[in-house]
């Protein structure tokens, strides 16, 4: 029998025995109005006998479990506006965090997905200038095959490829040359085919192999399966070349960085596409090297004897290893160490959100819980056993976090599939930055978090209704509502202040940094500047395509380097110096300076003004001796307190060619807008064969609007000029800045969201004694306070709360922006405008949510007032 | 009504099974049974008899079925079931052997210690 049947049968039982025993009273000859009364009166109280009724039927949980629901739901539904509230807060709360630590996790903590990855150690090569520094290919095999600590030593480097569309275009490719034993040691298994392993990898250059990345496969192939055993046509150095595939990596495999790679190749298919140069040279170091440590040898010792290593490395091979050290750091305390800055402090921000929210969701139960003091006791005093409400309370509770729940997930998911779109790809090239999905940790974590806030909100007045003594409660009335709840309120919506003030403050600063990006000096000056970048055959070829480009309409003037500023290269090249004049810098150490070459307009182009000596003239580009320029930092390092113009610099493997300082030039953010100024060398583009070259056109009108003309006046030169990344100088600049606009736009977004539900939270507690002290009001208005003593009367709380709020909010907003200091450009953490200005956003926030109700109140008529209760 | 005696806990399943027992009653039929074999000595709220009606079906010793009352009326019928027969029958002699006890013992007279 169901539920309903069950209802109508009883609720028919009882009328029926109502029914016949008034008959029998009319029929005994009392009137039927008395009848009926006596009836109803000699039977007692239906509801608690139907209630009494159910229970003995009431022995299956999940028929009163449906019951509950259904209760809470019609509950919930006769007041939407807690529900939705409530619903958001905890939506906010779980989706907000999930997403952001979802990024924050695949970014930064996520270790490398291999089994056993404690064991993962990484390894740098040491110099006086940078203790992070990479491998030569000879060097990885020398350090591999010498040091004992490690069961397995892996490198791995990132290159560039380009792939040839049927349409004779081409598709810029990102690979890894990765040592043979690379999938073998870190135990990386192929989704489909199979893995190149060290001893299939040996000798087989007439049969190069290349395992792809399951993203390349999805993307080229849609996932076909039959690709294993295909060739692809990849462009070599020294033409195409066809590449055997032996496998496709695993979804779950990225690499060691946050990069998605094309292609996988073992040393002998790199040499095939571009040549033995890159890995026989001992001094180009492109390799990350990774080790897996062996069980039982401590880090600290692996790094002893890598040390060793680079000893004797550096005693064999002085020319290039004279001064360089190495070290072995375990993988988690590297990730750790990188994390620090900014992971630390978001995660601290996307805990205070997940505080407030949960905060919020306390807040406005316990609210509620007031309002139904009364209904909960007279429930209680008719019959319902104390287990009952409580699960009913449960019922309810579980319902909004269930609500909360599904709309969080859903949240979290949407902010996830938007972030890409939002944070955009690398500048000029086809790839998706960032990847994430819906942690599931995170999701569980915040999850139960919130829905244990529910929990336990929602019982506590259940708990105490059923303890509640009726009498004093139906005597009293909405005003019995003892105090301590109220305290419990007011503690929740100060803290939810000093959290909230925290929060803008963070937001305030970042935002005041995110303007600094914009204006910052970077050294060029910020105009509209295209940027191709493009395979070139030689100078001549550059030299065709500069004055084409030149020609085209809405053309100011064209520049050639090998890469423009900040285009994510690491700065490009670096060569080896000496100085004629300093023998003791490079008997320290091989020195290393990073340059870019440039034709006799680069300068004037990007503005980077020439402060000493001059710039690069025509014939410096060609004729006569060589000639270099330098950067202030440069200059300042090796010469100081003296002049470098006219001085000698030794470029290349030593001796080197002499070059002659002709002019010192302003230090230009070559690397990202927030390094510190590197020494930095440009030499003249065409005395040299570089490659690769990038055409900076400056234009009258907005750049990208010339891309199109712009590739096709190129790939009318050459097909093969087709450029490799299309973009701006300003979208370099900003994409340079994106984590300083994330930052920005994530903490003014959550600042927000704290904003409004610390406003929410303000308001409901104003409005709530509001109504509670109606009465009062009422009988001040009666007696003549005057519309602005009311306002003041019930402000003054607002003013109590929110001022104590800040006082705490004031050094927890200190701690939280010097935690936040490592995401800020150019601005103090502790930047009293900013602070200012956060606290009083906050103030006329907290001010327009105590006004409504104070408001309200003030319109109190004093007649209903008394009247209420 | 003479004398009205509160009902002793337990009694009034008793009650109610002795009442169905000696024909299908409906709720309200119950209660007029009681009244007429106990001579309305018993006052019993009347809104109590339909728990302890549903109790005693759920335990199985009472069966239920939609019948039509003297007035035409939808109304349920309850019959004794070959478990609440058992149980009435065990129930009539616990009550017979406590009366008793119960008798003898208010009777007991202080030379008879």
């Amino acid at each position: 029998m169901g539920r309903d049947e069950f209802e109508r049968n009883m609720a028919d039982e009882l009328a029926f025995h109502v029914d016949a025993r008034t008959e029998d009273l009319i029929r005994a000859g009392v009137p039927e109005e008395e009848a009926r009364r006596r009836a109803r009166f000699e039977f007692g109280g239906v509801t608690t006998w139907k209630e009494r009724c159910r229970e003995t039927r009431s022995f299956r949980p999940l028929d009163e479990l449906r019951v509950d629901l259904r209760y809470g739901i019609r509950t919930l539904a006769k007041s939407p506006a807690f529900t939705l509230a409530a619903i958001l807060s905890l939506a906010i709360g779980i989706g907000v965090n999930t997403a952001i630590f979802s990024v924050i996790d695949a970014l930064v903590f996520r270790p490398i997905a291999v089994p056993d990855e404690g064991r993962v150690t990484r390894l740098f090569t040491t110099s006086p200038q940078d203790n992070e520094g990479a491998f030569s290919w000879p060097e990885y095999q020398e350090f591999s095959r010498q040091s004992r600590s490690f069961t397995g030593m892996v490198a791995v480097g990132g290159r560039g490829a380009r792939l040839r569309r049927p349409d004779g275009t081409f598709e810029l490719l990102l690979i890894n040359a990765v040592s043979g034993n690379f999938f073998n040691v870190l135990g990386v298994k192929a989704a489909e085919g199979q893995l190149f392993a060290a001893e299939d990898a040996h000798g087989r250059a007439e049969h190069p192999v290349v395992a792809l990345g399951y993203g390349f496969w999805q993307r080229h192939y849609g996932g076909d399966r039959s690709v294993v055993g295909r060739q692809i046509r990849v462009e070599g150095e020294g033409g195409e070349v066809l590449l055997t595939v032996c496998g496709v990596l695993p979804e779950s495999f990225r690499g060691i960085d946050a990069v998605d790679r094309d292609l996988w190749m073992p040393p002998q298919t790199f040499a095939v596409l571009r040549g033995r140069g890159d890995l026989e040279s001992r001094g180009f170091r492109w390799f990350s090297v990774l080790g897996r440590i062996r069980p039982g040898t401590a880090v600290r010792t692996a790094s002893a004897e890598m040390a060793t290593v680079a000893s004797r490395l550096a005693a064999s091979w002085p020319e290039t290893n004279r001064g360089r050290s190495a070290r072995a750091i375990s993988d988690f305390a590297y990730r750790m160490k990188k994390a620090q800055g900014p992971g630390i402090a978001f995660l601290g921000v996307v805990l205070l959100v997940l505080i407030m929210s949960a905060v919020n969701v306390a807040n406005l139960l316990m609210a509620r819980a007031a309002a139904r003091g009364q209904e909960l006791s007279i429930r209680a005093a008719i019959g319902a056993k104390r287990s009952r409400i409580v699960r009913q309370m449960l019922a309810e509770s579980a319902l909004l976090g269930a609500g909360g729940l599904l709309t969080g997930i859903a949240t979290g998911w949407a902010i996830i599939k938007a972030l890409p779109a939002i944070v955009g790809g690398i500048p000029g090239y086809p790839i998706v930055l960032l990847r994430s999905d819906v942690d599931l940790r995170v999701l569980v974590f915040a999850a139960a978090l919130t829905l244990a806030t529910t929990a336990f909100f929602g019982l506590v007045p259940a708990w105490s209704a059923s303890r509640a003594d009726l009498n004093v409660l139906l005597r009293q009335g909405s005003e019995s509502r003892p105090a301590r709840g109220f305290q419990g309120r007011r503690f929740f919506v100060g803290a939810q202040v000093a959290m909230s003030l925290a929060l803008l403050a963070v937001a305030a600063v970042l935002i005041e940094s995110f303007v600094r990006t914009r204006t910052a000096d970077l050294g060029l000056a910020r105009r509209e500047h295209l940027l191709l970048f493009c395979g070139v055959e030689d100078n001549n070829q550059a030299r065709v395509a500069v004055s084409r480009l030149r020609a085209l309409p809405g053309v100011e003037e064209v520049a050639l380097a090998i890469r423009a500023p900040l285009s994510l290269d690491e700065g490009g090249r670096a060569q080896r110096v000496s100085f004629p004049d300093r023998p003791e810098i490079d008997k320290a150490a091989p020195l290393e300076i990073k340059f870019n070459a440039v034709d006799s307009n680069f300068l004037r182009v990007m503005g980077t003004p020439v402060v000493w000596g001059r710039g690069f003239s025509e014939e410096d580009q060609t004729k006569g001796p060589p000639v270099v320029l330098i950067s202030q930092t440069m200059a300042r390092r090796y010469w100081p307190g003296r002049d470098a113009v006219g001085a000698m610099v030794r470029v290349g493997a030593p001796p080197g060619v002499a070059h002659r300082v002709i002019g010192v030039a302003k230090d230009v953010q070559f690397n990202g807008i927030d390094q510190k100024p590197e020494p930095y060398m440009y030499l003249p583009w065409y005395r040299a064969d570089w490659g690769e070259a990038t055409f900076i056109v400056h234009t009258r009108v907005p750049a990208g609007g010339l891309a199109g003309p712009a590739r096709r006046a190129l790939i009318a030169i050459d097909p093969r000029l087709d450029p490799i990344s299309i973009t701006t100088e300003n979208e370099l600049i900003r994409f340079s800045g994106i984590q300083y606009r994330l930052a920005a736009d994530l903490l003014g977004t959550l600042g927000l969201i704290g904003l409004i539900l610390t406003a929410v939270g303000l308001y409901g507690v104003v409005a709530w004694s509001v109504t509670r002290r109606t009465r009062e009001i009422g009988i001040r208005i009666a007696l003549g306070a005057s519309r602005r003593e009311t306002l003041s009367l019930i402000l003054r709380q607002t003013a109590v709360v929110g001022g104590l709020g800040m006082l705490v909010g004031v050094p927890l907003a200190l701690a939280a922006t010097k935690a936040a200091s490592s995401l800020l450009y150019g601005t103090n953490p502790w930047d009293a405008g900013m602070l200012a200005l956060a606290i009083a956003v906050l103030a006329a926030v907290m001010l327009a949510a105590g006004f409504t109700p104070a408001w309200r109140a003030t319109r109190t008529d004093p007649m209903k007032a008394l009247r209420v209760e | 009504m003479t004398h009205e005696a509160d009902l002793l806990p337990g009694t009034l399943d008793l009650l109610i099974l002795k009442a169905v027992s000696l024909g299908a009653l409906h709720g309200y039929g119950v209660l007029l049974r009681i009244q007429q074999i106990s001579g309305g000595a018993f006052q019993i709220e009347q809104g109590a008899l339909y728990p302890a009606l549903y109790r005693l079906e759920r335990q199985g010793l009472l069966d239920t079925e939609w019948g039509v009352s003297d007035n035409n009326r939808r109304a349920k019928y309850y019959r004794l079931t070959a478990a609440g027969r058992q149980r009435l029958r065990k129930e009539t002699e616990g009550w017979n052997r406590t009366v008793s006890a119960m008798t003898s013992a208010l009777l007991t007279r202080p030379e008879e210690v």
